[in-house]
């Protein structure tokens, strides 16, 4: 559990973070969120000491960060940040080994541990390992990025807008790729983004600052559907709906049932026949794990209420409704 | 289409053609019967009928090769690039003509200058040749043989002309043993100088980085000291350098001097520092915010920052600071023979006293030689040095 005690930073007269008390649950992804120049950024190198506060505290698990030596609590938090900042002159594997070497790990163990890590970044450690970071597109490099700051396996993970300078495709991409590997190990991590969608997206928690001071904590839903303030309000913009469709996920709502008869599949073609819809595999049906804005967005593009959801084997594993999607705005506003 | 219009001449071939052409109106060789003899001028109109109609020949096959009158698409038809190369050979094997005839009708004891229009023609020889196979760069091809073939057969060249005649030659035969020991002062006092630049240079580069008060200090010291004319500067250090000697006759004693190696290695290492100090300051300069500050985050301390960060993406860029300083000091060496400190430098002011060419020869071409294997043998250090991550970008 992090904790932050009435934290105050100070730049000469310019109050950056402003009596901040804020409480993050282990295995919790919080997001902070805010316009630039906020004090996110500011807060998260409070966290990893690149910063010394002013006054108040930061505790991890209860114990104060300002009694941990800043390297040895450096090396045990991950820290990604936006321009990535592989070493040029070291491969991917050396990029990944940096903290588990200073770790002093022996090499076996390293090296099994960066092919696992690129396996989890869903990058071919043959391919990569050796490959140089001018040899690496964008994506890639904030894979091996995130892979770096995973190595030795941190409890805490920081990640200072880690996909804002890669184009909307490969943002999605990383965004989902990166919810799935944090569903299976849990970091307590804290997400700095100015991107509220984003935010919704990935978000357990969203903390909402501008001008170095908390203006509300509170689960995405909450915060879209109850905004705080008017400045909040205006930052969600009035498609908060739509955003928040983007926290929800069709396995929420999706009806578990294994069709039989009324399914009819084509092989050839790629298609199923329902209800005198030809719904086209690719394009028409649904991912457990896409949110329900794609859904949505398909439903009104081929004008049906039910669509199909398949697996990554492309089988049909359930159905989901036009009905169930608006629910959710109902139990949200309750 | 304006754009897509392409250049009709082919401008090394035009180049040649122009040297080739303004060398029928100078003097080839200069024929001298003693050393101080002012000797007897020969141009090309004085050789024999055969020499000029081969040298009508090649003039004739630049300007066919040089402009689209016969051949079309002059710049890239590979076989003209062939015939190029030839004419190159050609006009290096008319050279040997020229001078195998003069040699022949020479009186004993002669001997013989090369002059301006023999080397405009080694130098259109080089643009038919080495110049033209540089644009092949890159590409697979068997005329890569070429420039070395040119470089052997102006060798043969030399050697075949040499005899006991060519000028440069019969000096660096008479001063040989002189030749050995102010070669080795050059190169003695050029690598003390930036020995000692590197020894000041590196902490000042580093200060210059770390300090932002003393930054404009150290550069606006080393820049007016580059603004010197370095004549004046060995001058300027004759005076106090002669006083603190007779003041303080333990240092004279050590060897300090207003004239000789000391003053020469002070102004010389004072030349060589800016290179060093400003390739030290950009160098480290260099290395992204964000690099290091991931280096930061993950906990490296600031000696695994400098050991691990820092230094190995600097260093390419410090050693060329070393590699400019050394060439630029071979080059300045040649004026520390003025205050009696000796090097190469020593040839080039005896010949210009003497007004012996050849003995100003003899000094210059050893460290054109000197400054050429240097240059590549140090670029090439330099990119075995730089790490391979960063590598590719320059070549």
């Amino acid at each position: 559990m992090i904790k932050f005690n009435s934290v105050t930073k100070k730049y000469e007269d310019f109050i950056a973070v402003d009596n901040l008390n804020l409480e993050i649950k282990s295995g919790e992804l919080c997001v902070f969120l805010g316009p630039s120049g906020c004090g996110k950024s500011t807060t998260l190198r409070l966290l990893n000491r690149l910063l010394d506060l002013d006054s108040g505290n930061i505790t991890i698990d209860d114990v104060n960060i300002g009694d941990i030596d800043p390297v040895t609590l450096r090396r045990g938090i991950g820290y990604v940040i936006q321009s990535v900042g592989l070493l040029p002159h070291y491969t991917v594997k050396e990029n990944i080994s940096i903290v588990p070497k200073l770790l002093k790990w022996d090499a076996i163990k390293i090296a099994e541990r960066v092919d696992t890590l690129l396996d989890l970044v869903g990058l071919s450690p043959e391919i990569y390992k050796n490959k140089y970071p001018r040899e690496l597109s964008g994506g890639e490099a904030q894979r091996v990025g995130v892979a770096r700051a995973l190595a030795a396996d941190p409890p805490i993970l920081l990640m200072d807008e880690p996909f804002g300078a890669v184009d909307p495709l490969t943002r999605d991409v990383l965004q989902r790729e990166f919810l799935r590997i944090q569903k299976k190990l849990k970091k307590t991590v804290i997400f700095v983004t100015h991107d509220i969608e984003e935010a919704v997206k990935l978000g357990n928690k969203i903390a909402v600052l501008k001008d170095g001071k908390l203006i509300q904590y509170d689960t995405p839903d909450r915060i879209i559907t109850k905004p705080g303030n008017s400045f909040i309000e205006e930052f969600i913009g009035k498609d908060g709906s739509l955003k928040l469709l983007l926290y929800y996920y069709v396995e929420k709502i999706m009806k578990n049932r294994i069709p039989q008869e009324d399914w009819v599949y084509n092989s050839e073609s790629q298609t199923l026949l329902y209800n005198g819809f030809n719904f086209c595999l690719n394009n028409h049906c649904v991912y457990k794990d896409s949110s329900l804005k794609d859904t949505l967005a398909v439903m009104l593009k081929i004008e049906q209420r039910v669509l199909p959801v398949i697996d990554s084997d492309k089988k049909v594993i359930g159905e989901v409704y036009l009905e169930d999607i608006e629910r959710v705005f109902g139990n949200a506003n309750e | 289409m304006y754009l897509q219009e392409k250049t009709k001449y082919h401008s090394g071939t035009v180049l040649a053609l122009a040297l080739t052409v303004s060398a029928l109106f100078l003097p080839f060789i200069n024929i001298k019967k003693n050393r101080i003899d002012l000797g007897e001028v020969v141009k090309l109109n004085s050789f024999s009928g055969v020499i000029l109609l081969l040298y009508c020949v090649i003039i004739l096959l630049l300007i066919a090769t040089s402009t689209p009158l016969i051949f079309k698409n002059i710049r890239e038809n590979r076989g003209l690039l062939i015939i190029r190369q030839f004419i190159g050979l050609g006009i290096v094997a008319l050279l040997w003509l020229i001078v195998d005839e003069v040699s022949n009708g020479l009186q004993n004891k002669s001997i013989i200058t090369l002059e301006s229009g023999f080397y405009l023609n080694l130098l259109a020889g080089y643009f038919m040749t080495i110049g033209s196979v540089q644009i092949l760069k890159g590409k697979k091809t068997q005329l890569r043989f070429i420039p070395y073939f040119f470089l052997f057969l102006i060798i043969i060249l030399f050697i075949a002309i040499s005899g006991d005649r060519l000028g440069i030659v019969l000096e660096f035969v008479k001063e040989r043993g002189r030749f050995v020991k102010e070669l080795i002062i050059h190169l003695n006092i050029t690598f003390k100088s930036v020995f000692f630049a590197i020894l000041f240079g590196i902490p000042m580069g580093v200060i210059a980085w770390k300090n932002r008060i003393l930054n404009p200090y150290i550069f606006g010291f080393i820049n007016t000291l580059q603004t010197i004319p370095s004549l004046a500067l060995f001058g300027l250090l004759i005076a106090p350098l002669s006083y603190i000697s007779n003041k303080f006759p333990v240092l004279k004693s050590m060897g300090l001097k207003g004239i000789g190696e000391t003053p020469a290695l002070i102004a010389l290492t004072l030349y060589a520092l800016l290179p060093i100090v400003r390739n030290c300051y950009v160098g480290l300069g260099n290395v992204s915010f964000s690099v290091l500050e991931s280096g930061r985050g993950m906990g490296m301390n600031s000696l695994q920052r400098f050991k691990s960060i820092q230094l190995p993406l600097a260093l390419p860029i410090i050693f060329t600071g070393f590699k400019i300083a050394i060439i630029q000091t071979l080059g300045n060496t040649a004026i520390a023979a003025l205050i009696g400190a000796g090097g190469l430098g020593f040839f080039v002011f005896r010949g210009l006293e003497q007004i012996a060419p050849d003995l100003i020869l003899l000094g210059v071409i050893p460290i054109v030689l000197l400054v050429l294997i240097f240059d590549k043998s140090l670029t090439y250090l330099i990119k075995i040095l730089t790490p391979k991550g960063l590598r590719g970008n320059n070549d």
